[in-house]
């Protein structure tokens, strides 16, 4: 009878976790019901259970220390070191191919000649230096193109074919050149004429544009490290006031996107403590209501007063709006708060459309200054 | 103001999340498997939050966890072709989970880098987002944040990612069977003893807790 309720007893304390969570069935739970009122243990440890699980419910949310969102040089394959994209040149590969049989052989020869090897080694050299001239001075340049034409893509394509076009010219001095051009087409890109392409190719550029710690890390990998001009990673063209924001419009173009987003043109942000103001121009007939709302990491976070929340776009579609905090709302003090990344997120509602506008910013301060080191 | 006319001032109030419809995941999801990267990251927006605060309660590390989350995410968009439908979330969390075993098992390697001696540095503890709180309250809280999570970090790591997905997280069995990728039972018994350890550790330690949270306490 003991050894029952033993038995009893262990296989109800198993099931107290899930009898808390109501995913008992309905004879466990009858179990469960009876033994609790004859065991003072398995009772106190349901109490104690019960707080266990409340408090862990209490734990805070934390806030992410960067974003996550990607950008294009994290999913591009890099070409390897051994096997650089000039490798797969076909005339490349033989001269290589062709120097490492040269090589072999005199190889063979020095060891074969013994004593003449002091007198062949000069000889070597010279021959491979006649040899090889080509292969070297082609491929440092060729890798120097390869990272450049690298960093380039994640811009606009238009800026590639011109970056192409001007490369041969720049090639003599190309590694102090191209590196500190491919920074500027990093840090700068907003200063290209606005074009959808671009748009979607700098998405990652400009919401990460906090994070110039990878630039730094992809200025490194060219050849040579150069002291480049100090460039911030805000967009040149945006007038905002706060230096802690980086602003963009977002008129991304999915492949297939639902709601389409359109496009700011001129647009102003400025950040301060509890207030956000923003201007700019929209495709978008005069008159046309809008719903405006600001998320924070993906999330809704504060939603304008429903009297107060719609926009009205003025001629020419140009819009003004100020976000402001209500006082006594100290997390919408977004200088102060958690760096995040925000978006006011704009759309029709009177009448509604398809569409949304998206200004995207942060507040993850002005970027570190890209190391540099000494030539 | 560029123009003279009039700016709408817009006073924010509390939260109405049902205001603007939720991203078009779908769409998103489609997009970002033609490699659209933009549409990847507004995923990756969405789900950031959650992710990190996963990541950071299983590693029990603030560097760790943004480590694992980000080996995470470029880990999905590499597979996210091999996405195929059901829920994106279960699908994202069951990356970030295991990104967070491989992170405990990195951290297992390195000697004397305790996560107790990272939550005990000021400088590391992390930082909470209710930017509401009065000092004193953000105090007895990360009191009580720091304990709990030394007894978290007692865990093995299933029975951690189990814990933190139900009782931290509120997640349902079902939804932490499909995340964890184990039955509905194991995912029970795996939560069981969970509780169990870390309700004997915060009685063992009981008086490290605030007052107010102490378990045995009457009331």
């Amino acid at each position: 009878m003991a050894d029952q309720n033993g038995q009893i007893h262990n296989e109800v304390a198993e099931l107290l976790s899930a009898y808390i969570d109501d995913e008992v069935s309905a004879d466990e739970r009858a179990l469960v019901e009876a033994h609790l009122t004859i065991c003072t243990t398995c009772a106190q440890d349901l109490t104690i259970l019960r707080r266990t699980v409340a408090l862990l419910g209490e734990l805070p949310q934390m806030a992410a220390p960067r974003p996550f969102t990607l950008r294009e040089s994290d999913v591009r394959p890099v070409p390897s070191p051994a096997r650089p994209a000039w490798w797969q040149l076909p005339w490349v590969r033989g001269l290589a191919a062709a120097t490492a049989m040269l090589l072999c052989v005199v190889v063979v020869g020095v060891v074969l000649l013994g004593q003449g090897a002091m007198v062949g080694a000069p000889a070597v050299s010279e021959r491979l230096a006649m040899e090889v001239p080509a292969t070297t001075e082609v491929t440092s340049q060729e890798v120097v193109v390869e990272k450049v034409v690298e960093e380039a893509e994640t811009v606009l394509e238009a800026e590639k074919e011109e970056q192409e076009a001007v490369e041969p010219a720049a090639l003599p001095p190309a590694p102090q050149e191209a590196t500190a051009e491919s920074e500027m087409m990093q840090e700068a890109p907003a200063e290209a004429a606005p074009a959808e392409e671009k748009a979607v190719a700098d998405e990652g550029e400009q919401l990460m544009a906090a994070e110039s710690d990878r630039a730094a890390a992809g200025a490194a990998r060219m050849p040579t490290a150069t002291p480049a001009p100090m460039l911030t990673a805000t967009p040149a063209p945006i007038p905002t006031t706060t230096p802690a924001v980086a602003a963009q419009a977002m008129p991304a173009v999915a492949p297939t996107p639902t709601p389409t987003l359109l496009e700011v043109e001129d647009l102003s942000l400025e950040v301060e403590p509890g207030v956000i103001r923003a201007s700019g121009r929209v495709p978008l007939p005069e008159g046309r209501k809008l719903l405006v709302a600001l998320w924070r990491d993906g999330q809704p976070l504060q939603w304008a007063t429903v009297e107060s929340r719609q926009l009205v776009i003025e001629a020419d579609g140009q819009f003004s709006l100020a976000l402001v905090a209500q006082s006594g709302i100290p997390s919408f003090n977004l200088l102060a708060a958690e760096p995040a990344y925000y978006e006011i997120r704009i759309r029709p509602v009177d009448p509604p459309a398809p569409v949304e506008i998206r200004i995207y910013f942060d507040t993850y301060g002005p970027p570190p200054p890209v190391p540099t080191s000494t030539p | 103001m560029e123009t003279g006319s009039a700016v709408t001032c817009i006073e924010l109030i509390s939260p109405v999340s049902n205001l603007v419809p939720d991203m078009d995941e779908t769409l998103a999801i489609q997009a970002a498997q033609k490699g659209d990267l933009a549409a990847f990251n507004r995923l990756v927006m969405a789900y950031q939050g959650m992710a990190y605060n996963v990541a950071y309660r299983i590693v029990g590390d603030v560097d760790a966890a943004a480590d694992a989350c980000q080996e995470a995410f470029l880990s999905a968009y590499k597979s996210i072709d091999r996405f195929r439908g059901g829920s994106f979330k279960s699908w994202i969390l069951r990356i970030v989970t295991n990104a967070c075993y491989d992170q405990l098992r990195y951290q297992g390697r390195r000697p004397a880098d305790s996560l107790d001696a990272a939550a005990e540095n000021a400088e590391h503890s992390p930082k909470l987002i209710n930017g509401r709180e009065r000092p004193e309250e953000h105090a007895v809280r990360r009191e009580l944040n720091e304990l709990i999570q030394k007894a978290i970090n007692t865990l093995p790591p299933d029975q951690r990612a189990v814990l933190v997905l139900s009782d931290v997280q509120g997640f349902a069995y079902q939804e932490i069977a499909d995340i964890t990728g184990i039955s509905l039972g194991t995912v029970k018994s795996r939560l069981s003893r969970a509780r169990g350890k870390l309700r004997d550790y915060l009685v063992e330690y009981e008086e490290l807790l605030p007052s107010q949270y102490r378990l045995t306490s009457s009331g």
